[in-house]
C-alpha cells in the first residue's frame, strides 16, 4: 500500500482546499440558509413579497387604500425621507427594491384621470421584483377606477377592489407534495455538484498531478511495484477521499434534516450524492490528464463547476432554462442528479424505478468521462513518444 | 593589491544550528580563490552573505571596500553570480533571458546588445539563441545560467557549485571559461566540493567545514600544512608482519598499512623513496603486483585536519 | 529600467500560454453558459404557451370565456387547451403531456402534479381573470347600464403610475450575473500575480535570487509587474466585454466607466495577488490562500448565492465596504442606480486606494530583502 500511503500523505497537504469548500457550503448552510429558513422549512429569499417603502403625501381614502393594499401584499421598510439621495442609498444596499411615492391631490387627479401624474414609482431599470410591484399596483388602480367610474363613491372602491384582490384559485396538488419554495433540504442536495466538483478538482487534481510526473512515476515504475497495483492504489486512494467527503455530507445531511426526509429520501438522497461524486472524481482525473499546471487546474475546477451548475439546473431551477439549454444539459451529468433530487423531494413508490434511471445516468456519464480520459493520456503518451 | 572581499567575523545562525561561526574571509582583486568544504560547510551561506540576500547575526562584511547592504546598487553592479540552481525564464529565449539580465545592469541599448553577444559567444551558445531553456540539455542550461551572471561584465564573480551534474565537455568549458574571464580581470570566487576542479583553478583556497574557516592559502601552502607528502601503494599478495615492520623503519616512513593485499606507505618528505621501497622488495624476493605513487591532494588536506573526508 | 522590466514582465506572462488562455476562457465559459442558461430570458419570449387539460364539472359561462380568451391564437397566447374526461384528464396529467388541469365549476379550480414555475403562471392568469369577472359582476347587480364602460376600463391597460428611474442604467437580475461574472475574473488574476511575484523573491525562487541581485530597487521591479499584469488582465476583461456585448447582454450605457470599473477590479485582483504572494513564501500554500480568499470574497460578494450580501449590510456594512469583489460588482450597480457618479466614483477610489496600499505594503514586505533563510 505505499503508493496509497503516499497519495495520502500529498492530499494531506491539499486538505485546505477541501476544507475551505466544506467551510463555505457549511458557512451558507449554518449561516445563511438555516436561519433564514422560516418553520415551513421555506426560505425567505426565494419569495415573490417585494421591499418597499411608501410616502403618502395625500392621505386620501383612496391613497391610504393603495397603503393598505400594498401592505398585505409585500413588505414595507421604513426609510428616513424621500430625497433621492436616500431612495438611491436604500435601493443600492438592497434595503428596498421600491419605493412609492403619492403625491398631495392624488385622490382629485386620478378622478380627472391624471392620477399617473401624481403617483410615482423608484427603482431601478428592469429588476424583476420593480415589475412585479408595477404590475400589481397598476392591476389595483385599475380595478378602483372601474368601481368609480361605475358610479361607486372612494370608500366602496376601495373596499371592493380590496375584496377582488382576495380572490383565489384553488391549487390541488397531490398529497405529500412539497408547496413551498426552495427549502433548505433542497438547498443542502442541490447544490451539491457544484460543490462536489469543484471540491474534488481543486483538491484532489493536483495530488493526481504530482503522481503523474514523469519522474515519479518513471521512479516508481522502476520499482518492483506492479503498474497495475500502483494505478489501483491511486484509485483506491482516490475513491476513499470520495467516500470520505459524501459520508461527511450523509451524516451531516442526516443529522440536520432528518425531520424533514423519511428513511427512503434519505437512502435515495445519499446514493444519489455518491452518484454525482462519481462524476466529480471522474472530472477530477480528467482534469488531471488536461493539465499539468495547478493555476490551470483552480480555473478549470470553477468553469467547469460554476458552468455546469449554470446550465443543468444547480443555480437556476430546471424550468426557468430554456428548451435549448435543457437539451444541452441532457449532456451535463448534473442535470440528471438534479432530476433525481427533484423527485426524491416529492417522493412516492412509483417514482422510484426512475430515480433509478437518473442515477445510472450519472454513474454511465462518470464511466465515460474517464474513458475520455485514459483516451487523452494514451494520446499524451503516444504524442511524447512520437 | 585592494581587497575585493572582505569578511570578518561573520556568525549565522539558523535557530540552533550555527552555520557560520566566527567566519574570516580576504579575497584580493584578481584572484581565482576557491572556498571548499564538503556539503552543508556553509559555503553557499558565506556567499548569500556577502551578497546581502543573508541576514547575518555578526560581523562585518566589506565589498570593494564599501559595507555591503540590500541597496548598495553601486556595488551590486559590479557584482556577477552563477547560482548553484539555474536561474533563468523557462519562458524566454536563449537570446531574451541574456537581453533580460545583462539589462538589469546596463541601460544603454548598444553596449547591452554588444554585451550579450559577447556572453553567448563567450558560452559557446551562438546556435541556440532562439532556444527555449526546456530544450537544452543540462550542460547547456549551466552554461545559459553562466551567461546571465556574466553578461554585463562583472568585476567580481560567484561561483556557486556551477558544475554540478554537468557532462565532462561542458564542465570543462566552463573552466576554462573561468580562467579567461579572470584573465580579463575580473575576480573570482568559487565554491565546490570537487577538489580537482578546485586545485586545478584556484590561486587560493579556504577550506571550510562546519561553518569554519579550516585552512587557507595556495595550493601548495595548505598541502605543506599536513605531514603527508607522498603515499606509496603496492599490491602485495602475501606479506609477513616482520616486512611491514622492516618497511616502517625505511627513511621519511611515518606509517604503514597493511590489508586487502594492498601495502600502504605513507612519506613525510624525502625523496626517491619509491625507488628505496621497490629495492627492499627486491632485495627481500617479495612478488608485488601494481604499484601507486599519489602525491598528497586537498582531500588529504581536509583528511588530516578535520578527520574527515571531503566526500562522503 | 523601468520600461525594460516592463516590456519582459510582458513578454514571460504572454509567452506563459496555457495560463493566459485559461484565464480568457474563464470569464468567456462563464459568460457563454450563463447566456445560454438565461438565453430566453433575454429575449421576451418569456414562455410558450402552456398545454392544459380543462374538466368540465359544471356549466361557468364566464369562466369558459375566460380560458376562450386565453387559448386565442397568436402571440399572447397563454394557454392550449384540450377539453377531455376527467379520467383522461388526470391521465394527461400523469403522462407530463399537460402541466395542470383546469377544472370549470362555480369556483373554478386547478391540479398540477408539483408546484412548478409554469403552474404559477397558470395560478395568476387564472386569479386575475377572476378578478375582473368579480368586479365586472360587482358593477352589474348595482348598476348593469355601466358595465360596458367598466370592462372597458379594466381592459383598457391604462398605466397608472409614472416610473422613475434613479437613472438610465439597466439592472436586470440576469445582467448582475455578467457583473459577477466580471469581478471573479478580475480577482482570479491574483492566481497569475501570485505566481509572478514568487518569481521576484529571492527565497521563493532561484530565479528570484538573480532578481535580487541586479542594481535595483524592488519598488520599480513590483511595480513593473504590476502594471504588465494590469495591461494583460485588462484586455481580457475588454475581451469578454466585447463578446458579451456582442452576444446581446445589455450593459447600459456608460461603456468607458464599465471600461474603468474594470481597469480597477483587474488592478485589486493582481494586487491582492501579489501582497499574498510576497507574504507566504511556499508557492502552493500561496496559491491556495489565493483561490480560498477569492472564493470567500466571491461567496461574501453574492456572486455564488443571493441575499448574503444584504445580511452583510444589515450586520457589518463596513464589510461590504472593503470586499474587493462586492466593490466591483457594486460598481456595476451604481451606474445603475445613481444618476450622479458620487457612489461610483467612491467605488472606485476604494478599489484604486486598496491596490495602493497593497502594493505599498508589498513593496514594503519584499524591500527588506536580505533574508533570514534561503
Amino acid at each position: 500500500m505505499q503508493v496509497f500511503k503516499l497519495y495520502m500523505k500529498i492530499l494531506n497537504k491539499y486538505r485546505g482546499q477541501i476544507i475551505m469548500y466544506i467551510g463555505i457550503f457549511a458557512g451558507l448552510m449554518f449561516g445563511f440558509i438555516l436561519p433564514s429558513t422560516d418553520n415551513n422549512g421555506a426560505t425567505g429569499f426565494t419569495e415573490s413579497t417585494v421591499k418597499y417603502a411608501i410616502f403618502d403625501y395625500d392621505n386620501s381614502v383612496i391613497s391610504k387604500g393603495i397603503g393598505k393594499f400594498l401592505k398585505d401584499n409585500h413588505e414595507i421598510v421604513e426609510i428616513e425621507n424621500d430625497e433621492k439621495e436616500t431612495i438611491q442609498d436604500a435601493l443600492y444596499n438592497q434595503k428596498i427594491h421600491c419605493a412609492i411615492r403619492i403625491n398631495e391631490g392624488y385622490e382629485e387627479d386620478n378622478l380627472e384621470g391624471n392620477g399617473k401624474d401624481s403617483l410615482e414609482i423608484y427603482r431601478i431599470n428592469g429588476t424583476t421584483k420593480s415589475v412585479l410591484m408595477e404590475e400589481d399596483i397598476n392591476s389595483f388602480i385599475t380595478i378602483i377606477n372601474t368601481y368609480l367610474g361605475a358610479g361607486y363613491d372612494s370608500k366602496e372602491a376601495v373596499k371592493l377592489a380590496l375584496e377582488a384582490q382576495k380572490v383565489s384559485v384553488k391549487v390541488n396538488l397531490p398529497e405529500g407534495e412539497d408547496t413551498s419554495g426552495q427549502s433548505a433540504v433542497q438547498f443542502f442536495f442541490r447544490y451539491q455538484p457544484w460543490m462536489f466538483i469543484a471540491m474534488c478538482v481543486c483538491g484532489i487534481t493536483p495530488v493526481l498531478i504530482i503522481l503523474d510526473k514523469k519522474n515519479v512515476r518513471e521512479r516508481i515504475e522502476c520499482s518492483s511495484y506492479k503498474f497495475s497495483k500502483m494505478n489501483l492504489e491511486i484509485i483506491l486512494g482516490v475513491l476513499v477521499t470520495g467516500f470520505a467527503i459524501c459520508a461527511l455530507f450523509s451524516v451531516a445531511g442526516v443529522i440536520v434534516f432528518h425531520s424533514e426526509m423519511s428513511a427512503m429520501q434519505a437512502v435515495l438522497y445519499i446514493i444519489n450524492m455518491f452518484c454525482i461524486m462519481a462524476v466529480a472524481l471522474a472530472i477530477t482525473f480528467l482534469v488531471g490528464k488536461l493539465t499539468t499546471k495547478e493555476q490551470v487546474v483552480s480555473l478549470l475546477a470553477n468553469i467547469i463547476s460554476l458552468g455546469m451548475a449554470f446550465l443543468s439546473g444547480v443555480f437556476v431551477p430546471i424550468e426557468l432554462l430554456s428548451d435549448t439549454i435543457i437539451k444541452v444539459a441532457h449532456f451535463l451529468p448534473a442535470y440528471w442528479y438534479e432530476l433525481a433530487v427533484t423527485d426524491i423531494i416529492n417522493y412516492q413508490s412509483d417514482k422510484l424505478a426512475r430515480i433509478i434511471q437518473y442515477m445510472g445516468i450519472q454513474v454511465l456519464f462518470a464511466i465515460a468521462i474517464v474513458i475520455v480520459g485514459v483516451a487523452v493520456s494514451r494520446k499524451r503518451l503516444v504524442n511524447k513518444s512520437a | 593589491m585592494s581587497k575585493a572581499i572582505e569578511v570578518t567575523n561573520l556568525v549565522k545562525r539558523y535557530k540552533e544550528l550555527v552555520a557560520l561561526d566566527h567566519f574570516n574571509l580576504d579575497i584580493e582583486e584578481g584572484e581565482i580563490f576557491g572556498l571548499l568544504g564538503p556539503n552543508g560547510s556553509g559555503k553557499t551561506t558565506t556567499i548569500n552573505c556577502i551578497l546581502s540576500l543573508l541576514d547575518y547575526d555578526k560581523g562585518e562584511i566589506k565589498v570593494f571596500g564599501k559595507n555591503m547592504r540590500p541597496n548598495s546598487y553601486d556595488i551590486k553592479k559590479d557584482i556577477g553570480v552563477i547560482m548553484q540552481n539555474v536561474a533563468v525564464f523557462d519562458e524566454l529565449t536563449v537570446y531574451d533571458n541574456i537581453d533580460y539580465f545583462c539589462g538589469l545592469y546596463i541601460k544603454d541599448k548598444k553596449t547591452r546588445e554588444k554585451y550579450v553577444e559577447e556572453a553567448i559567444e563567450f558560452v559557446g551558445l551562438e546556435d541556440y539563441k532562439k532556444f527555449l531553456p526546456k530544450k537544452l540539455s543540462g550542460g547547456l542550461l549551466r552554461r545559459l545560467n553562466i551567461a546571465c551572471g556574466i553578461s554585463h561584465k562583472p568585476k567580481l564573480i560567484f561561483f556557486d557549485e556551477p558544475t554540478v551534474a554537468v557532462d565532462p565537455q561542458s564542465r570543462n568549458k566552463i573552466l576554462e571559461g573561468i580562467t579567461r574571464l579572470n584573465e580579463q580581470g575580473a575576480t573570482i570566487v568559487y565554491t565546490s566540493h570537487y577538489m580537482e576542479e578546485v586545485e586545478q583553478l584556484c590561486t587560493r583556497i579556504l577550506i571550510m567545514d562546519r561553518g569554519k574557516n579550516v585552512a587557507m592559502g595556495t595550493k601548495e601552502e595548505l598541502k605543506k600544512m599536513i605531514k603527508n607528502t607522498e603515499t606509496i601503494t603496492v599490491e602485495i599478495p602475501l606479506l609477513e608482519e616482520k616486512h611491514i615492520a622492516e618497511i616502517e623503519k625505511l627513511p621519511h616512513v611515518y606509517e604503514v598499512k597493511y590489508d586487502n593485499n594492498r601495502l600502504t606507505v605513507c612519506y613525510s618528505g624525502g625523496k626517491h623513496n619509491l625507488v628505496r621501497v621497490l629495492e627492499y622488495f627486491q632485495n627481500n624476493n617479495i612478488g608485488f603486483g601494481r604499484v601507486y605513487s599519489e602525491l598528497p591532494t586537498l582531500n588529504d588536506v581536509f583528511l588530516e585536519i578535520t578527520g574527515k573526508e571531503l566526500r562522503d | 529600467m523601468f520600461f525594460h522590466n516592463f516590456k519582459y514582465s510582458l513578454k514571460t506572462t504572454l509567452k506563459n500560454k496555457n495560463t493566459i488562455f485559461w484565464t480568457l476562457i474563464f470569464p468567456i465559459a462563464l459568460g457563454t453558459f450563463m447566456y445560454l442558461a438565461f438565453g430566453n430570458l433575454f429575449e421576451d419570449e418569456m414562455f410558450d404557451a402552456i398545454p392544459v387539460s380543462v374538466v368540465v364539472e359544471s356549466e361557468n359561462k364566464t369562466f369558459e370565456e375566460t380560458l376562450k380568451q386565453l387559448d386565442k391564437k397568436g402571440e399572447d397566447r397563454i394557454i392550449i387547451a384540450t377539453y377531455e374526461s376527467k379520467e383522461k384528464a388526470k391521465k394527461s396529467l400523469e403522462d407530463e403531456k399537460v402541466e395542470a388541469i383546469i377544472y370549470v365549476d362555480d369556483k373554478p379550480y386547478m391540479e398540477v402534479l408539483s408546484n412548478s414555475f409554469k403552474a404559477t403562471v397558470l395560478k395568476t392568469v387564472l386569479e386575475e381573470y377572476e378578478k375582473v369577472n368579480k368586479v365586472v359582476g360587482d358593477i352589474g347587480e348595482k348598476n348593469p347600464l355601466n358595465i360596458g364602460k367598466a370592462v372597458e376600463t379594466i381592459t383598457a391597460g391604462v398605466q397608472q403610475y409614472t416610473s422613475k428611474t434613479t437613472s438610465e442604467g439597466n439592472q436586470d437580475v440576469y445582467t448582475s450575473f455578467f457583473y459577477a461574472i466580471f469581478a471573479m475574473s478580475c480577482l482570479f488574476a491574483a492566481l497569475t500575480a501570485n505566481q509572478k511575484v514568487h518569481s521576484i523573491q529571492a527565497n521563493a525562487s532561484a530565479l528570484g535570487m538573480r532578481r535580487c541581485l541586479s542594481p535595483n530597487s524592488k519598488m520599480i521591479t513590483v511595480v513593473a509587474e504590476f502594471l504588465s499584469l494590469l495591461l494583460i488582465q485588462f484586455v481580457i476583461e475588454l475581451i469578454t466585454l466585447g463578446y458579451l456585448t456582442v452576444l446581446g447582454v445589455d450593459f447600459g450605457e456608460h461603456y468607458f466607466l464599465i471600461m474603468l470599473v474594470l481597469l480597477f477590479g483587474a488592478s485589486i485582483g493582481i494586487s491582492l495577488g501579489i501582497l499574498i504572494g510576497a507574504v507566504v513564501k511556499n508557492e502552493k500554500k500561496s496559491e491556495g490562500i489565493c483561490v480560498a480568499s477569492m472564493l470567500f470574497l466571491s461567496v461574501l460578494a453574492d456572486l455564488m448565492i443571493g441575499g448574503i450580501k444584504y445580511t452583510i449590510e444589515q450586520k457589518v456594512p463596513i464589510l461590504n465596504r472593503i470586499n474587493p469583489a462586492t466593490l466591483i460588482a457594486d460598481s456595476f450597480y451604481a451606474l445603475n442606480i445613481y444618476d450622479t457618479y458620487d457612489r461610483y466614483i467612491r467605488n472606485i477610489a476604494t478599489l484604486g486606494g486598496m491596490s495602493i496600499a497593497l502594493i505599498v505594503i508589498s513593496v514594503l514586505v519584499l524591500r527588506r530583502n536580505k533574508y533570514a533563510s534561503l
